[in-house]
């Protein structure tokens, strides 16, 4: 490996950055300091304390603005993006290419006016910003990022037609010297294509929008069905519409006073033109933003961007794709539009694509999930000879010979149903493989749940209240208490009625939802991590959740009960069928000894049928020693772990029993800690990192040498890496 | 305390060490934070109350044991980097050792603060896509904080796993 620090080539922002930063912070903080200082002249003195701290934070900004921009710099070495900030407390963060999950290129009006951009270089977690690029240097940096993150980049240096921008840039800044043309209105006038995409091979017309600040008019560029805030709004409209009808109705007291009021508000000439000029306003401004809002589809990349005086433009790969959500809500429903979220583990909000017919999201997302699946196939399998019609990428050399340590696909998944998604867009026919049935779900979140009781006492209550003069009062809690009790009973019927999890070639699609209908794809191979388990409230039924763990799970770190539900792949069922499902979604689950699983968990108990052939090797399972009984007195019998099936089983609890399957090249760090208690029970706690989401998993403390082992294990798993046939199969991508 | 062997000495691993520079690092960081109460503690007793020596002893005597405790903290911290992974140590009380992988190293970030600058030393940071992981390494020379940020990046780049 050859040290070169000595001499990085960075590349400085443009000198106008200084000038960009001291505008933007004189419009971000100027504006507050002038009302607050109009606020202390005319209202209060107390707001000087406010305009001074405001002063005080402008001045620094406008002091510190030349040091900071000379302190962001970025460079491009062969292995990774490495970008420089700070000037007070100074970092650099190097990014290897591969790791670049989307790229935001960002030009706001003030940069526009200095002919200068910023880029955001996304990964889990973080956002690099990269500011003060010339608009060019920004898109070709763009390109060259979406390029060298491709995933089959191995070998770096490698010649990539669209990677302008050289691996080693010069110091000097390439400033174009005639700033762009701050058009940014344009497209709005020009000509616009469709409003709606057509049919499925291309979703939409081409667009041609001269913007000077893009170039990439290729692209079918389109944008959200007109009736999309209509569709968006309908629900809040109806309610707004209800509280008015309400409002009006007690106001008049009777029908006839209402239609009176009505006739009388239309015909004074200052209401309806108040109330007309309202939504006229309201519209327009949908529109327009409707308007300045694009996506397109290319080949390898997702784009979405925003026009008008501020332009963002954010890029993803589509094999950085985790998931694809398409949901539709009563409004859209009505419509027959439907709406994507597309879920890229980017730390970010996922990026969602706005309301189209609903063929043409299903459309999209099979185009989406399609590429990821033939790249994956591609991975796979290598060069097959007739898999490269999209993308013919020759991977092959750089992963030797995929197959030879290819376990045996496991489970309901052959390989055969897995080879025929590549290629053409079809995908493969769906298997229905639950639907969740009223009897579970009213078992579940009606009669064993908390909520039943909280309903029943706040009825009684509200009972009482009305019979007993005294205790009228009662009436509000009572009124509370079936608000609460009803919007959670609502939430878990509404998500868990009609749950359907249906597998399409490797990926699962789970519909729910009653009143927005939603559609989650959970893709083959981006599963982290899957549980099993079960609530204190269900104890003696058979009723366990399914939830997975992928790599864009929305930051819900709590795992209170709602999110419990949101975040599940299946709410409540049997565990057999509990089983089947964990095991779609994590293939790699059902290679796992069977009377390891009986063991382990509670639910196997006449689910699962031991071979004794096949199952039943000596498998270390790692147990709580009993000399620490008392760091765990309730739980050390039941927190087990064993290393099975390429991953790592993990159970816990004793009333809600978990058990938890990590393929091992999941996890993405081991943590050995001891404080002093687990020193004196001479223990050790591994921790296991994975990525962020409903899924959390400690192994309970272990012998030393059973930690160590653990963590040795993990290493071994980590080398398996470049072995990409034995890490597809175990549930696994290449650069997820 | 301990007799039998440490699981957090692992057989045929030689820990590297950090700059020694560190302490005085540390030990200005943690001046810096507790002077201004051990400050107000004294000047409250002698112009309020002898009570308030009472709070200018507990803060004294807790600035003298992380005093004691930050030179050992500094020797007990190494890292070593392996065929595929990182391992990091750390901790004299609440001990700790990280394991990352480099296929699941998502960047390297190289840090300097004032205080770091004037002694010569930095920071380095693995980022996973797993926010619990912290596996830093404070105390570095500059120089191998450079190399081991570049060294990480490639062998991270090398490793195809993103996540």
């Amino acid at each position: 490996m050859q040290v070169r620090s000595e001499a990085i080539d960075w590349v400085l922002p443009s000198p106008r950055q200084v000038r960009a930063r001291c505008e933007t912070a004189l419009w971000w903080l100027g504006v507050p300091l002038t009302l607050s200082a109009a606020v202390a002249l005319l209202w209060t003195r107390w707001a000087w304390l406010a305009a001074a701290v405001l002063a005080l934070w402008l001045v620094w900004i406008l002091a510190t603005a030349r040091p900071h921009v000379r302190g962001l710099a970025w460079t491009a070495t062969d292995d990774a993006f490495v970008a420089r900030s700070g000037w007070w407390v100074r970092s650099v963060r190097s990014l290897p290419w591969s790791r670049v999950r989307s790229v935001e290129l960002s030009e706001g009006i003030i940069d526009t006016r200095l002919g200068i951009a910023s880029l955001v270089v996304k990964v889990p977690g973080l956002g690099i910003p990269v500011k003060g690029l010339a608009p060019d240097e920004a898109k070709a940096l763009r390109d060259e990022l979406l390029a060298r993150s491709a995933p089959d980049k191995v070998l770096p240096g490698e010649a990539r037609g669209t990677a302008p921008v050289s691996s080693a840039p010069d110091s000097s800044v390439p400033v174009s010297a005639a700033p762009v043309a701050p058009d940014g209105s344009v497209v709005t006038d020009t000509e616009e294509p469709q409003h709606e995409p057509a049919p499925p091979p291309e979703p939409a017309e081409p667009a041609a929008t001269p913007e000077a600040a893009e170039p990439d008019l290729d692209f079918p560029w389109f944008r959200a069905h007109p009736l999309s805030d209509v569709a968006e709004s309908f629900s809040a409209l109806l309610g707004l519409a209800g509280i008015g009808a309400y409002l009006a109705l007690r106001e008049a007291e009777d029908v006839g006073g209402v239609l009176d009021w009505a006739t009388r508000t239309a015909t004074d000439p200052r209401w309806a033109s108040l109330a007309v000029a309202v939504v006229v306003a309201i519209a327009l401004w949908s529109e327009v933003s409707r308007r300045r809002t694009w996506w397109a589809l290319d080949d390898d990349v997702l784009h979405q961007r925003s026009t008008g005086r501020a332009r963002t433009s954010t890029s993803v790969r589509l094999d950085r794709i985790d998931g694809v959500d398409l949901a539709s809500s009563v409004g859209a429903r009505l419509f027959g539009l439907a709406q994507l979220t597309v879920l890229v583990a980017d730390g970010d909000e996922p990026m969602t694509v706005g309301h189209q017919r609903r063929e043409a999201a299903e459309a999209m997302r099979e185009r989406l999930l399609s590429h990821g699946a033939a790249h994956l196939d591609e991975v796979t399998a290598g060069p097959a000879p007739d898999a490269g019609s999209g993308s013919a990428r020759s991977t092959a050399e750089h992963h030797p010979a995929p197959d030879a340590d290819r376990p045996a696909p496991g489970g309901a998944r052959t390989s055969g149903e897995h080879h025929a998604a590549p290629g053409d867009d079809r995908r493969p026919a769906r298997v229905r493989l639950v639907r969740t049935d009223r009897r579970t779900v009213v078992r579940a979140f009606v009669l064993r749940d908390p909520v039943a009781a909280a309903l029943v006492g706040s009825l009684v209550l509200a009972v009482v209240a009305l019979t007993v003069p005294a205790a009228r009062e009662g009436l509000f809690l009572a009124a509370g208490g079936v608000a609460f009790a009803g919007r959670r009973a609502w939430t878990q019927i509404d998500q868990g009625t009609g749950r359907t999890v249906e597998r399409a070639g490797g990926d699962l699609h789970v519909a729910s939802g009653l009143a927005t209908r939603t559609e989650k794809t959970v893709r083959a191979g981006r599963v982290h991590a899957v549980r099993l388990g079960t609530r204190p409230q269900w104890w003696g039924a058979d009723l366990w959740t399914v939830t997975v763990l992928t790599g864009s799970d929305d930051g819900s770190d709590d795992e209170t009960d709602d999110d419990e539900l949101s975040g599940a792949l299946l709410p409540a069922a049997d565990a057999a069928t509990a089983l089947t499902v964990a095991q779609e979604a994590l293939p790699a689950l059902a290679r796992v000894d069977r009377r390891l699983l009986a063991d382990l968990w509670p639910g196997a108990r006449g689910v699962i049928h031991p071979d004794p052939t096949v199952d039943g090797a000596p498998v270390s399972v790692l147990r709580m020693p009993d000399r620490a009984w008392w760091l765990a007195p309730l739980t050390w019998r039941v927190r087990t772990a064993a290393l099975a099936g390429d991953g790592l089983l993990v159970r816990t609890g004793r009333l809600a029993p978990r058990v938890t399957f990590v393929p091992l090249h999941r996890v993405q760090g081991v943590a050995l800690e001891q404080g002093p208690l687990l020193r004196r029970a001479r223990v050790v706690t591994v921790a296991v990192h994975l990525v962020d989401g409903p899924v959390k998993v400690d192994v309970g403390p272990l012998e030393a040498a059973a930690a160590q082992h653990l963590a040795a294990e993990l290493a071994v798993a980590a080398r398996k890496d470049l072995r990409v046939g034995t890490m597809s199969d175990a549930g696994g991508t290449l650069c997820a | 305390m301990t007799t039998e062997p440490s699981p957090f000495d692992l057989p045929g691993i030689t820990w590297q060490r950090v700059s020694p520079r560190l302490v005085p690092a540390r030990q200005i960081a943690v001046a810096l934070t507790l002077v201004v109460p051990l400050l107000v503690g004294v000047v409250l007793a002698v112009l309020v109350h002898p009570a308030f020596w009472v709070l200018a002893g507990v803060v004294a005597v807790l600035w003298a044991w992380i005093a004691i405790v930050v030179v050992r903290q500094v020797r007990a911290i190494g890292y070593v980097e392996r065929e595929d992974d990182l391992l990091i140590r750390k901790g004299v009380m609440f001990r700790n050792l990280v394991v990352v992988p480099y296929g699941r190293m998502q960047y390297v970030e190289e840090t300097q603060g004032p205080l770091a600058r004037i002694f010569g030393i930095k920071s380095l940071q693995l980022h996973t896509a797993a926010a619990t992981t912290d596996a830093s390494i404070d105390g570095l020379d500059p120089a191998e904080a450079a190399r081991l940020r570049d060294r990480l990046a490639s062998r991270g780049e090398a490793r195809l796993a993103g996540l």
